[in-house]
């Protein structure tokens, strides 16, 4: 009995220590952010962030972008989904397959090639084309997040419906939909969040700086490599932080941990 | 009938925009990619009319080229440490939180999600701050009396790899935990009582239970993996002399930072299709 209390003692003191090892690099983010010029304490590099015109022109551009790209991912993966939820057999299983694969491939191996496409068609440096690729980035995964949802709806529920004389949208509508709502805030957030964090993207689609969102805007700042903008830096790196902890948090309410999980790739 | 009709009309033209975006944002790239890497084909410069076709060219150009090689051994290292460690690491803590108080979980989840929920950029830059010269890390060394190493330049690769590791770990520890709570707690008890080892009950009742689970997180990890781009561009830009540079990293120096786009996108072409086989695996792992 007592080797089990210590075996279990010393169990937690190591996971303890791993788990403040992994808390570390953040730790320090949070005190270089707060830490003055002199070793003081204090929240200027907080309001300096704030307070800077093209931070927030990032800012917004960022939010925009995700949102834009969050909602038609959302829109087109729905209808995807229910249609081929629509049509059972051997030609549905290929298709789901093939989303399957799409999903899974990075976005380097795309968005490159993509590059000259857009540089032949003269659509570089264009916020909407990036929205879309972004979307039709995210839309395979969501399909078929979506279509394993919809599987455990059983399907008498709309054969029932049509029996008592209700129109298809009805059905979508005042069944369907408030079925998948759950997962329709968690595949919407979770896009949200994988977009506000992208940078390969924005990076090579996007060049005027007054259309870059704030991965690229950060990433302007770091790369001038002057020591003296890194207590700035740090506020920058904690407030284009925030918002995704925030959405995370929101999402855990509702969500099971592993669907949020493997929905965010980084 | 007719209502039927209408219905899939309607259907069809909802769905129309979806297949045209996916056409034009995966096909058209992959396509152009096999075109132009078929051709001498430059971004800028005077020779930007002037295409021919040069067949097989970049294909045997790519085979003998140094860079190509070390960033293939590099995209190896870092693929076997973010399998081999993260997993390993993942699947360690998991079995060490079976049976802990639910808040201590907590707390160790919370530690783990603050680098894999964090940005590519502030990553990259946190990194930056730990192992740059004037880093916390050379900090340390010298406050306990050693000599400050240049960390990002004699150790890229091994920086990127902490950073991996750091960011990463959390998505393996959660599907293992997940794995764990999916095995029949009976069978490993009955196992206790008939006398097998730990180890034993390791090797013969729990990793054999959750297979399924180690195949498709590897997979994840080296179709994940293989697409790393911004963190090693962020914090190395692939240097010193390529030294941290892995294939995607390549690429985009080759073909957009180097102009010579029928070059780089051969390059891009080979990645794609080697995603492609990875992320065919992958499916055929899930769907089993």
């Amino acid at each position: 009995m007592k080797f089990k209390t210590i075996k279990k003692g010393a169990e937690y003191v190591l996971l303890t220590l791993i788990s403040c090892v992994f808390a570390l690099p953040l730790l320090f983010l949070i005190f270089q952010a707060f830490s003055g010029i002199s070793g003081s304490l204090t929240g200027d590099n907080f309001l300096l962030v704030l307070l800077k015109s093209r931070n927030n022109q990032a800012f917004s551009m960022g939010m925009k972008i995700s949102l834009a790209v969050s909602l038609l991912t959302i829109a087109l993966s729905l209808t995807g989904a229910l249609l081929l939820s629509r049509r059972k057999g051997k030609n549905e299983d290929s298709i789901l397959s093939v989303i399957l694969l799409l999903s899974g491939l990075p976005f380097c191996t795309l968005v490159i090639p993509l590059y000259f496409v857009l540089f032949a068609l003269k659509l570089l440096d264009s916020v909407p084309i990036t929205i879309l690729f972004l979307a039709a980035a995210n839309i395979p995964s969501t399909i078929w997040i979506l279509r394993q949802f919809m599987n455990t709806i059983p399907g008498e529920i709309e054969e029932t419906s049509r029996i008592d004389g209700t129109t298809y949208w009805v059905f979508f509508s005042r069944i369907l939909l408030p079925q998948l709502l759950p997962v329709i805030t968690g595949t919407l957030v979770t896009t949200f969040i994988n977009c506000w964090g992208n940078f390969i993207v924005p990076f090579i689609l996007l060049s005027s700086s007054d259309k870059l969102p704030t991965a690229l805007a950060f990433f302007q700042v770091f790369s001038t490599g002057d020591p003296s903008l890194y207590g700035y830096l740090s506020a920058y790196a904690i407030l284009y932080y925030i918002p995704v902890i925030a959405l995370f948090l929101i999402l855990r309410l509702g969500m099971p941990r592993l669907f949020v999980m493997q929905r965010l790739k980084t | 009938m007719m209502r039927k009709k209408t219905e899939q009309l309607i259907f069809s033209f909802l769905l129309a925009p979806t297949l045209a975006l996916l056409l034009f944002f995966f096909v058209v790239p992959a396509l152009a990619s096999l075109f132009f890497s078929l051709t001498d084909q430059m971004l800028v410069g005077q020779r930007i009319d002037e295409v021919s076709f040069v067949g097989f060219n970049n294909y045997i150009r790519l085979c003998t080229d140094p860079q190509v090689l070390m960033a293939v051994r590099n995209t190896v290292i870092l693929l076997a440490c973010a399998i081999g460690i993260q997993q390993a690491l993942g699947f360690f803590i998991a079995r060490l939180l079976i049976g802990k108080a639910e808040g201590f979980r907590k707390f160790v989840h919370a530690c783990l999600y603050s680098g894999w929920l964090m940005p590519e950029v502030a990553i990259a830059f946190v990194f930056f701050l730990l192992f740059s010269i004037d880093g916390l890390v050379n900090n340390i060394i010298q406050g306990s009396g050693g000599q400050s190493i240049a960390w990002l330049i004699d150790y890229p690769l091994f920086v990127i790899i902490l950073a991996q590791i750091w960011s990463g770990t959390a998505y393996s520890l959660l599907t293992y935990e997940n794995a764990f709570n999916s095995l029949t707690p009976g069978c490993i008890d009955s196992a206790r009582a008939d006398g097998a080892t730990e180890t034993q009950i390791l090797v013969f009742i729990i990793i054999p239970s959750i297979r399924q689970t180690i195949r498709s997180n590897t997979a994840f990890l080296t179709l994940n993996n293989l697409g790393v781009f911004g963190l090693i561009y962020m914090l190395t830009g692939g240097g010193p002399l390529f030294r941290s540079t892995n294939l995607s990293v390549l690429v985009f120096r080759n073909s957009i930072s180097g102009s010579d786009t029928g070059y780089g996108l051969t390059l891009t072409f080979i990645l794609f299709g080697l995603s492609m086989l990875l992320s065919l695996i992958h499916v055929r792992v899930i769907r089993e």
